[in-house]
């Protein structure tokens, strides 16, 4: 088939006369050019999607590492904090001790 | 220099290197059409191929520019203009035999544009705030 050869002059059936007519090199404009703005907008779109996309991805990302590394603080301090409580306990129990201690003996002079 | 070459493209993104990309080639496409190289026709449209290698060449621009930014949605909407016009114009034109191979070669080239143009970009890597230290954050933040 001779595809260039529509360019070429007047379609044979397309002419109306006495109204708009309708030649090869319009059918062939109309052919090239609508699929490829079609494709030009879906391009359009596509990209801004894609750009959306890509903003979203990265704010969850940011998320993600700023969760793990406010758990890693957060669980430190609670462990420092954990060992602090452990140390007052063993202290006031050396406390506790000393205080029997000392009660015990100020019992035995007061008898 | 291949290094530096990857550098810059890695700057731009996968999307912005493929515009880039596409941009050299329109560049050198359109150079060649308007030095004489013909693909099978000497005219469209009543206008001579060399015309078109000239909007080839505008059209690498445009596309160039939107390498480095981040909305590139008009630039590549223009890559994927020139090339499924180009691939229908050598469709509805071509007058040697084989000549429609070269029109499905460009529409393989504007369906890997359409789909670069739907791929988003990797988020980059934020440097993220120094973390405070167990003191900062015992006392609440008063020591800083």
């Amino acid at each position: 088939m001779n595809w260039h050869l529509l360019a070429s002059g007047p379609a044979p059936g397309l002419g109306t006369p006495g109204g708009v007519h309708l030649n090869s090199a319009v059918v062939t404009g109309l052919i090239v050019g609508i699929p490829s703005t079609i494709i030009a907008v879906a391009a359009y779109f596509l990209s801004v999607r894609s750009g959306r996309d890509a903003a979203s991805a990265s704010r969850v990302q940011i998320d993600a590492e700023a969760y793990t590394r406010a758990k890693d603080l957060y669980e430190s301090a609670i462990a420092a904090l954990r060992q602090q409580v452990d140390d007052l306990r063993s202290e006031v129990a050396a406390l506790r001790g000393q205080l029997d201690r000392v009660t015990a003996q100020l019992r035995r002079r007061a008898r | 220099m291949p290094g530096r070459v990857l550098a810059g493209l890695r700057r731009f993104g996968h999307r912005g290197s493929v515009l880039a990309g596409y941009a050299a080639v329109c560049e050198v496409y359109g150079t060649g059409l308007a030095l004489g190289y013909r693909p099978t026709f000497h005219a469209a449209f009543h206008l001579p191929v060399a015309v078109f290698g000239w909007a080839f060449v505008a059209a690498g621009a445009a596309v160039a520019l939107g390498a480095p930014r981040r909305r590139d949605g008009l630039h590549y909407a223009v890559a994927v203009a020139t090339a499924s016009t180009w691939a229908l114009l050598i469709g509805t034109h071509f007058a040697s035999p084989y000549g429609w191979t070269a029109g499905v070669s460009w529409a393989g080239i504007a369906l890997g544009l359409l789909l670069a143009s739907a791929w988003p970009n990797a988020p980059r890597r934020v440097r993220p705030p120094p973390l405070p230290d167990l003191g900062q954050l015992l006392s609440g933040g008063e020591e800083t």
